[in-house]
């Protein structure tokens, strides 16, 4: 059975530069269906975020704190958490209470925004390469799109051989591809509520005192 | 079987298309080629309206059962009627004698309804986003279903005017993973387009597609043509797809296995919409990341919040015999849909939502898209007005947790879309002439009224944000901030809505498909019927085909120019 041709063992020669991407990406598309997202697990980031946040306020209630600075390090603890687990855990929901906390910290001063966009740039940049965000991509294209007649002949091919830990093709890796489009995205995920919470304490303030 | 001079026929592969054609352009559908062992007919006299008296079952002209209070037949009972007019005479006196305390009211009435209604949509979808990596039915369900023990699944198709993509659907649906011996799909015709009826024969469909043509009557409306269809449906479980859909290949077995899974009380499984032609221009961006927030998010809140759901046009999944017992669709709702997922609920049935989607064409012309958004929007509004004709009956049968999550999102929707305009003027008076609302309304209003705009927008934005975020469409991401500007095409969309649920109720605003370059229509050649065995090749063929195209995004006419000449392309490229 060993001897059954497979599409995807090597490039033919003579192939052109178009043929020979659309390989490279049949190969890459065939090496992550096996891939699977990371898995972060959000109840006990509740549970610990939430056991910090009681901690806190406790504490500054006890040393008779203003609710200004009561608040602040209780958003600070939501956004710093909520950001690393979108960034690192590669979960979108996540970027919600991050946007929120920030937009929170923007309420308590505006002076905050500048720092924050600044942070939102750091995160975004790190979600560009971050491999939790490759996974869960590669993961959802493999549920997204069905293979071709190539790739469902190499599964097959690989199921003959017995092979079905890994990428058919030697060499194959899920790999940390640059996404530029994705930092982008990830910075309006992060930098939006904040932006829009310093725009509307702007406006509202502008238009009353005019 | 015996004809009937107005009933619907069904014709299976084979049938003299001369002579059906000739029945058609005569008007006269069934009058001829009786007995002939290729035609049933089933149904009544489609002419009549569906006028029954109040809680009565009246017959809708397709065999489907409605009680009339059930039913947007009658657009207005008296008592919505009386409470309008009091409302209307009530604020107009108000007005000429306490006119600031007037507009004080009216306005805080505005900022509560879009605050209600974005607050609503925002915590739905927060709690759909904590889900966003969770699969209903997984691969391994499905690969352990066995062949043999699948039930039959009937696939209903209505089709108006749309010969041009006909070939296209045949190969879009032909991708689907199912055994073609459990299958059973009806192509539904209206009697009036005897140039799709030639395009479908043409196209000379297998033998588990059936044509079934639906007599001319009033309302010529979707769910009337499916209601047609559900009566000659064998299968155990039934879908609607539109023309231009793409479903995931799975999808039916998925719905199986969700089906198995939900318990009796399930009734439908709604699949996620989604657009192939996302990048095809602004319009089209918005409203694909308009879609995945609603699909991804908002349904699966619903989902998780046991909320009623009201289903998207297509990809809905039912059990046949709980569909039937529920009377099958309103004919006369433009969103029959909508207010079926809200029915099922009413009768504590549940609705529930899959992990597999359908790619459909999104709108890419204002006006197009206009119609088909008035018609949506009209739809919930005759929604809302059928299921609040006894609210106290409502709140009995489904529970108040549920009937405020009807009221905030069926009701809620078009309520804000209504309003919005109004607090986008006050933005702009306020802009212009700083002081001028002041003068009539309390400034805490005013204050109050900018902040609701600001959020309201910036909740939308940042849903639209997320969605895409979630589908990988990083692309689109940016596109998310154009959220306001697009969401002022539904408040025109909601108006002309209203001004039609007025005037032309039950008129449906058919959207046009196969405007998108991804949709080139394909050129009808008619012809006789093939062999058996070369249109089992076509199919085959035409399922890989639309893996491929799925997979490459390459334009179904540069694939191949229509189903007969399909079969042939693929084994030239074997």
């Amino acid at each position: 059975m060993n001897d059954v041709a497979n599409p995807l063992a090597a490039l033919r020669s003579g192939a052109s530069s178009a043929e020979a991407e659309s390989f490279a990406e049949a190969r890459v598309a065939l090496a992550v269906r096996g891939a699977t997202p990371p898995h972060v697990p959000m109840r006990r980031v509740l549970l610990t975020c939430s056991g910090l946040l009681v901690t806190e306020v406790a504490v500054m209630l006890a040393t008779d704190q203003s609710l200004h600075d009561t608040l602040l390090p209780g958003y600070l603890i939501l956004m710093v958490a909520f950001a690393l687990v979108f960034c690192l855990g590669a979960v979108t929901v996540a970027g919600f209470p991050a946007g929120a906390a920030a937009a929170g910290l923007v309420a308590l001063e505006v002076g905050n925004l500048l720092p924050l966009l600044a942070g939102a740039a750091l995160l975004a940049l790190v979600c560009g390469v971050a491999p939790g965000w490759a996974r869960v991509e590669a993961w959802q294209a493999a549920h997204t799109k069905p293979l071709t007649s190539e790739q469902e002949a190499a599964v097959a091919q690989r199921g003959l051989n017995g092979d079905a830990r890994r990428g058919w093709a030697p060499g194959v890796r899920l790999r940390n591809y640059w996404r530029a489009d994705r930092v982008l995205a990830a910075f309006l995920v992060l930098a939006f509520p904040p932006s829009i919470m310093a725009f509307a304490l702007w406006f509202v303030g502008w238009t009353a005192t005019r | 079987m015996p004809a009937s001079d107005r009933g619907a026929v069904a014709l299976r592969r084979g049938e003299n298309q001369a002579q059906v054609a000739g029945l058609l352009l005569e008007g006269v559908p069934g009058g001829r080629g009786q007995g002939d062992g290729h035609r049933e007919v089933v149904g009544h006299g489609g002419g009549q309206a569906h006028r029954g008296g109040q809680g009565t079952p009246a017959d809708d002209g397709t065999g489907s059962q409605h009680r009339a209070d059930e039913s947007a037949s009658t657009v207005f009972v008296w008592q919505q009627i009386a409470l309008a007019a009091v409302l209307a005479a009530g604020t107009l006196i108000c007005a000429v004698l306490w006119f600031s305390t007037t507009m004080l009211v009216l306005v805080a009435a505005i900022n509560v309804a879009v605050a209600l209604a974005v607050g609503a949509k925002a915590l739905i979808s927060t709690v759909g986003t904590a889900w966003e990596t969770v699969e209903q039915v997984t691969d391994a369900e499905v690969a352990a279903l066995v062949d043999t023990e699948l039930p039959v699944y009937t696939i209903l198709v209505p089709v108006y005017k749309e010969a041009g993509i006909v070939g296209l659907l045949m190969r879009n649906l032909a991708d689907l993973d199912y055994p073609r011996e459990k299958l059973e799909i009806l192509l539904l015709l209206e009697e009036d387009d005897p140039e799709t009826l030639a395009a479908a024969l043409a196209a000379a469909p297998p033998d588990f597609v059936r044509i079934v043509v639906v007599p001319h009557s009033m309302p010529k409306t979707k769910p009337r043509a499916c209601n047609v269809g559900l009566a000659f449906a064998h299968g155990e479980y039934v879908v609607i797809y539109d023309a231009e859909d793409r479903p995931d290949a799975d999808q039916l077995k998925k719905s199986l296995i969700a089906f198995r899974k939900g318990g009796d009380d399930l009734v439908c499984v709604q699949a996620a919409l989604n657009y192939f032609n996302a990048k095809e221009n602004l319009l089209t961006r918005m409203f694909t990341l308009e879609y995945s927030s609603w699909f991804d998010y908002t349904l699966a809140g619903l989902d998780k919040l046991r909320l009623p759901i009201p289903l998207g046009g297509t990809s809905n999944h039912f059990r046949t015999d709980m569909l039937r017992d529920l009377g099958g669709w309103d004919p006369y709702n433009v969103t029959e849909d909508a207010d079926l997922g809200i029915r099922a609920s009413a009768q504590g049935h549940r609705v529930a939502v899959v992990n597999s989607t359908t790619y459909e064409e999104a709108n890419m012309a204002v006006g197009n898209w206009i119609r088909q958004r008035s018609r949506w929007i009209k739809g919930y509004m005759q929604t809302v007005l059928v299921h609040t004709r006894h609210p106290w009956r409502l709140l009995g049968a489904v529970g108040p947790r549920q009937a405020a999550g009807f009221a905030l999102l069926i009701g809620g929707t078009p309520l804000m879309f209504l309003a919005s305009p109004w607090l986008y003027a006050m933005f702009v008076v306020q802009l212009i002439w700083p002081g001028l609302l002041t003068g009539t309304l309390p400034s805490w209003l005013v204050t109050v009224s900018m902040g609701n705009l600001l959020l309201g927008n910036g909740v939308i934005i940042y849903l639209s944000l997320l969605a895409g975020f979630k589908r990988r469409s990083y692309a689109l991401v940016p596109f998310a901030l154009f959220s306001p500007i697009y969401w002022l095409l539904h408040s025109i969309a909601a108006y002309k809505g209203a001004w039609q649920l007025v005037t032309k109720p039950f008129y449906w605003e058919k959207t046009n498909h196969g405007l998108s370059s991804h949709v080139q229509p394909e050129p009808v050649e008619v012809r006789g019927a093939v062999p058996a065995e070369d249109s089992a090749t076509t199919w085959s063929a035409g399922r890989r085909h639309a893996a491929a195209e799925r997979q490459d995004g390459v334009r179904p006419s540069a694939i191949a120019g229509g189903l007969s000449r399909l079969g042939l392309s693929s084994e030239e490229q074997a």
